[in-house]
C-alpha cells in the first residue's frame, strides 16, 4: 500500500532532531527506512511526522577505542560489513552481518535503526546483547546509557522512551572465539532461530562460555544453563550436544505463522551445538 | 532545514540518468512513485511496495536500494540512475544495450519483464562488488529479487555470462597492453 500521509522534516543537527522529536510525540525518526517504510506500507504505524536523520554527520561516524568500538546509530549495515575495525574486532559482528537482509537492504539499513526496531528475529540485537554493547540515548537535554540487557524488551519494543534518540552504540571489545549460526526460511530472511556463542578454551578445556540465542523467544536470551555445562569441560561432540539440550530446554520460545515452539526449540539445540563444534575445530 | 507538512511539497533535485532533475513531491511519495510519476520512469516497477520482492530495486548513489523503502524527497542531491539510463552506460547513443541487458536479451532471462529492471540492478551491483562471481554468490545475491516466470537458471546464466565476458575482455587488455617483460622475452627468444 502506499504511505500513509506525513509531515518530513531533514535537520541537520543533533539538536534540531531532538526538539522536533520533542515537539511531537506522534514523530518517528527516520534512519534507513529498511524496517519502518515496510510498516508504514502495511499501516501498521502512521507517524504525523518522519524525522529524517540522514543529514545528520554525527551520527554516520564510528570510533576505535582501546577496549571497544563506538558505531554511529547511522552508519549502514554494508559499511559496518566492510569495516576492518569490525571484522578484526568483533568477529561476530561481521559474521552475523552476512545474515542481514540483502545487498539493496544493507545498503541502507543502519545498525541503530535495526536496533530500535529490535524484531525479534533480526541479528544485531542478538550481536548488541551477546557482546554486551551499550546503547546511547539523547533526549532533549538528557543523555543516558542503557545496557543491552535492559534495552530490548520485547518483539518491537526497547527501553528507549519517547522523545529519546538512539545515537550510538558502544561495544566492548572481548578475547572469546565466536560463532554465529542461524536458520532462515530463505536466504536474507528474518531468523527463525539463531544462536551466537562465544568460548574461551585454555589447555583443552573451556574456560569461559557466553551462549546467546536470538529469534526463539520475543528479545535476545542468555542460555545460562549451557555455558555453565561447557565450563571446565573438554568440548567434544558430546558436550556440545547435552549444551544444545540445555540450551533449548525450558525455553519459552514464540510460535508464529513461520514456526512453531516446539521447532524453534529443536532448531536451537542444533545451532547450538553447530557452533559449539565449529569453534572446537577452529572453523570460523 | 528540508522541512514540507503532511500536505505540502517539497522541491527536489536529483540527478536521473545523467541529468539534473527538478521536482515537486509530497511526503509520503515513494521515491518509486516519485520517480514514475513525476519524471515519467515507468521502468521502475512497483511489486510489493514494502521491500520484499525487489522489483523497484534501481542504483542510488552507485548501489542498489529498494526504491519502494525511499521517499522521493529523499533523492534530493543524490544521483539515481533506472533501468532507462542503462542504455547511456553503455555508449552514450541511448540506443545500445548494457552488455547485462544483452545478456539477458540472449539468455531468455525475462518472460514478463516485470522482475528485469529490479533484476539488473541487483545484478550490476554485484558485478560492480564481486566482478567473479560464483554461481552460488549469484543465486545468493539474486534472492532478494522475485521473479515468478523464468525459475531464475537464465538470469543466473546471464549474470554469469556478462562476468565471464567481462574476465576475457580484462585479460585480453592486458595482453594488448606493450609491456617490457613481453618485449624482454622476445629479445631473449
Amino acid at each position: 500500500m502506499k504511505f500513509p500521509a506525513f509531515a518530513y522534516a531533514a535537520p541537520e543537527t543533533l539538536d534540531e532532531a531532538v526538539d522536533l522529536l520533542a515537539d511531537d510525540p506522534d514523530a518517528r525518526p527516520l534512519a534507513g527506512g529498511q524496517s519502518l517504510m515496510p510498516i508504514m506500507a502495511l499501516r501498521l504505524a502512521a507517524p504525523t511526522m518522519l524525522v529524517d536523520l540522514d543529514r545528520i554527520g554525527t551520527l554516520k561516524s564510528s570510533v576505535a577505542g582501546e577496549n571497544s568500538l563506538r558505531i554511529g546509530a547511522m552508519v549502514t549495515h554494508a559499511e559496518n560489513a566492510r569495516s576492518l575495525d569490525i571484522s578484526s574486532r568483533l568477529p561476530l559482528m561481521s559474521e552475523a552481518l552476512r545474515h542481514v537482509a540483502h545487498q539493496a537492504v544493507r545498503n541502507r539499513g543502519t545498525f541503530g535503526g535495526s536496533l530500535a526496531h529490535a524484531d525479534a528475529g533480526a541479528e544485531m540485537p542478538l550481536v548488541v546483547a551477546a557482546l554486551d554493547g551499550t546503547m546511547l540515548l539523547r533526549g532533549k537535554g538528557s543523555e543516558r546509557a542503557v545496557p543491552a540487557s535492559d534495552f530490548f524488551l520485547g518483539h518491537y519494543t526497547t527501553a528507549i522512551e519517547p522523545g529519546e534518540l538512539l545515537v550510538a552504540i558502544d561495544i566492548p571489545t572481548n578475547d572469546l572465539q565466536w560463532a554465529f549460526e542461524e536458520v532462515a526460511r530463505r536466504n536474507g530472511y528474518l531468523a527463525l532461530a539463531m544462536a551466537a556463542v562465544g568460548l574461551c578454551v585454555e589447555d583443552g578445556r573451556c574456560a569461559e562460555a557466553r551462549v546467546m540465542l536470538g529469534g526463539v523467544s520475543d528479545r535476545p536470551v542468555r542460555a545460562a544453563a549451557a555455558e555453565a555445562h561447557l565450563v571446565g569441560r573438554a568440548v567434544d561432540e558430546a558436550v556440545a550436544r547435552e549444551a544444545g539440550r540445555l540450551a533449548a530446554s525450558g525455553l519459552e520460545a514464540r510460535s508464529d505463522t513461520n514456526a512453531d515452539a516446539a521447532y524453534r526449540r529443536s532448531l536451537v539445540a542444533v545451532l547450538v551445538r553447530r557452533a559449539i563444534m565449529r569453534l572446537s575445530k577452529g572453523e570460523r | 532545514m528540508r522541512r514540507a507538512d503532511t500536505d505540502g511539497a517539497l522541491e527536489t533535485v536529483a540527478t536521473v540518468n545523467g541529468q539534473e532533475r527538478r521536482f515537486s513531491v509530497m511526503p509520503r511519495a515513494s521515491l518509486a512513485d516519485a520517480l514514475r510519476e513525476q519524471l515519467g520512469l515507468t521502468g521502475v516497477k512497483v511489486g510489493c511496495e514494502h521491500g520484499i520482492c525487489g522489483a523497484c530495486t534501481i542504483m542510488v548513489d552507485g548501489v542498489p536500494a529498494r526504491s519502494c523503502l525511499m521517499l522521493g524527497v529523499q533523492a534530493h542531491g543524490r544521483t539515481i540512475r533506472t533501468v532507462e539510463g542503462m542504455t547511456g552506460d553503455a555508449g552514450g547513443d541511448g540506443r545500445t544495450l548494457h552488455a547485462l541487458q544483452d545478456a539477458f536479451h540472449r539468455h531468455h532471462a525475462l518472460q514478463c519483464g516485470f522482475c528485469t529492471p529490479g533484476m539488473l540492478a541487483t545484478a550490476q551491483g554485484l558485478l560492480d562488488d564481486n566482478p567473479n562471481p560464483t554461481r552460488e554468490e549469484v543465486r545468493e545475491t539474486l534472492s532478494g529479487n522475485i521473479c515468478r516466470c523464468t525459475g531464475y537458471q537464465t538470469i543466473v546464466d546471464a549474470v554469469m555470462d556478462v562476468a565471464a565476458a567481462r574476465r576475457v575482455a580484462a585479460a585480453a587488455a592486458d595482453a594488448a597492453t606493450p609491456s617490457a617483460s613481453r618485449e624482454a622475452s622476445t629479445a631473449n627468444g
